[in-house]
């Protein structure tokens, strides 16, 4: 058993999760920390699991086997889910009509966390000014959302999940998308939120190459959990070699 | 115009019809940008064969439809969300199955007569003091419900994954917005009948997000359109001597088509 102070920096922890959609498990007895500070970028095949992974952490799925806790809570128990940022994969697959501009969807998640009939106050109006400056939307705000390009409109998501000023931030290849330029300065503004703000950050990747300057834990997926360790390790490590050498293209398609 | 208005059958059709088309298109516009335009067409078949059980047992058909179309729309829900049926494989299922039994129970009833098809292409002009109440009561708790939950159910709109991730209680939402979806179908059935009644949910909305640059502006387009529709349907039905159902969703695609070119024009 681990002190109590190794314990409160245990932010979430997958304990011998198995999930299975119906036929065949799809994560097998995966075990995984996920201390506050971590810049954990998850790396595997597609179809390896890592989606369905971040789901059983955010609660949306629940594990066939084993079980989440969050901030020493089971994820069943936990409340405080505006403690937790989440761009999802595909986020940017909504109807292009959606009658919204960028400034509404980036007050999505705080509105509704609040009472009915909430409206904006001058406080969170300034907040959201603010977070849409970082993400480099300042311009945009009134802009209808299904006006923007795909790279923009990732960055809108990416703005809704900070504004809550989270604890954890999980992003699903938030990058898709994303020219090279601005996918250089996404990663140089997660890695700012990790190491100034102690953001704890998971993110599904399948882009080591630009990511490796900045994350600081990796977890292979392949069903099972293949490795878990610093990132260091990992370069050092025999695993990312069978991973390339076994024909997963881990590393990004643009050299 | 002012002959129009002296009838005191018109009076009510005008204002039961302008109350219920301005629900039904308040709805439409969620249902229409969550991709589920077609559950209107899948509850009404439902509420056919509601409205042929109560024929057969002779009682209120109408209160028996109703009944029947709820509890149509919660078992829609549990299907999409235990069965992993896609919604629209969900709507079709049911809907197969509620026009087929309709058809069965019609036929044991022997009401392939004008009771039933004044249910199936509406008889507005016909409509009660009582019905009149009604749709106002019901056009005040649907619109209690969307401004009560009205963040929570744009946000549910947008995009399901993450306000299931937010904890948002996505089944409890999606359980309130198909049984009032399924509340408004009945109404609607009075209205232009169980044939046209989906296009009430969906045209209006459809025009208004031709042309709507926020949600507000979309849900009040939405409204406007529908009850328009009513108004100049009813009117035309009036003066050229048209079925009021078909005069109504004629007039809302004509709004809808005016829409649709306003937004070529702005662009
Ligand atoms: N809703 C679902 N129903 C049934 N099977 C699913 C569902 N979602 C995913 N799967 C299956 O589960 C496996 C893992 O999927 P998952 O989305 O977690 O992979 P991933 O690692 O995120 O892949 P990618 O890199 O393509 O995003 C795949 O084999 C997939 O076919
Ligand atoms: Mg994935």
């Amino acid at each position: 058993m681990g002190s109590a102070a190794v314990d409160s920096a245990l932010l979430v922890s997958v304990e011998n999760v198995s999930f299975s959609y119906g036929r065949g498990l799809v994560l097998e007895d995966v075990t995984l920390p996920i201390f506050r500070g971590d810049f954990l970028a998850v790396l595997g095949p597609n179809g390896s699991g890592k989606t369905t992974l971040i789901k059983t952490i955010l609660g949306v799925l629940k594990p066939s086997r084993g079980s989440v806790k969050i901030m020493g809570q089971p994820v069943s128990a936990f409340k405080a889910w505006e403690r937790i940022g989440y761009v999802p994969q595909k986020a940017t697959h909504f109807d292009p009509l959606f009658p919204a501009s960028v400034r509404e969807v980036v007050a999505m998640g705080l509105l509704a966390s609040r009472r009915p009939f909430h409206r904006t106050t001058r406080d969170e109006a300034e907040e959201i000014a603010r977070i849409l400056a970082l993400v480099g939307l300042d311009k945009e705000a009134r802009s209808p959302v299904g006006r923007l390009s795909g790279g923009q409109q990732q960055r809108v998501f990416i703005a809704r999940a900070l504004l809550l000023a989270p604890h954890l931030l999980v992003l699903d290849e938030p990058t898709t998308g994303v020219d090279a330029g601005m996918e250089e300065q996404f990663y140089d503004l997660l890695s700012a939120l990790n190491i100034g703000r102690g953001i704890t950050i998971v993110l599904v990747t399948h882009d080591i190459g630009i990511a490796n300057r900045h994350i600081t834990k990796v977890a292979c997926l392949g069903r099972k959990l293949v490795y878990h360790g610093t990132h260091e390790e990992f370069c050092r490590s025999a695993a990312l070699r069978d991973m390339i050498a076994g024909g997963h293209h881990l590393i990004s398609h643009r050299h | 115009m002012g002959a129009f208005l002296e009838f005191a059958f018109l009076q009510r059709a005008l204002v039961a019809g302008i109350l219920i088309a301005f629900s039904c298109a308040v709805l439409g516009v969620f249902l229409v940008l969550r991709r589920d335009a077609m559950i209107g067409h899948g509850l009404s078949h439902i509420t056919f064969a509601g409205l042929a059980l109560g024929l057969l047992v002779r009682r209120l058909p109408l209160a028996v439809a109703f009944v029947v179309a709820v509890f149509a729309a919660w078992l829609l829900v549990k299907l999409k969300s235990r069965a992993g049926l896609h919604g629209d494989t969900a709507v079709a299922v049911l809907s197969s199955g509620g026009l087929a039994l309709g058809i069965v129970l019609a036929s044991a009833a022997r009401t392939y007569n004008a009771g039933l098809l004044s249910y199936l292409f509406g008889e507005i002009l016909a409509i009660s003091r009582f019905e009149v109440v009604l749709a106002a009561a019901l056009a005040a708790g649907i619109a209690a419900v969307i401004f009560g939950l009205y963040h929570k159910l744009v946000f549910l709109t947008f995009d399901r994954e993450s306000a299931r991730a937010a904890g948002l209680p996505v089944e409890r939402l999606d359980m309130a917005v198909t049984i009032l979806a399924a509340v408004t179908i009945v109404l609607g059935m009075r209205v232009v009948g169980i044939l046209l009644v989906s296009a009430l949910i969906v045209v209006p909305a459809a025009a208004a997000l031709q042309v709507a640059s926020s949600f507000r502006k979309a849900l009040c387009l939405a409204g406007t359109a529908g009850a328009l529709s009513v108004v100049l349907g009813l009117l035309s039905a009036y003066v050229f001597d048209l079925p009021a159902s078909g005069a109504i969703v004629l007039v809302g695609l004509v709004l809808f088509g005016g829409a649709a070119a306003a937004r070529r024009r702005l662009r």
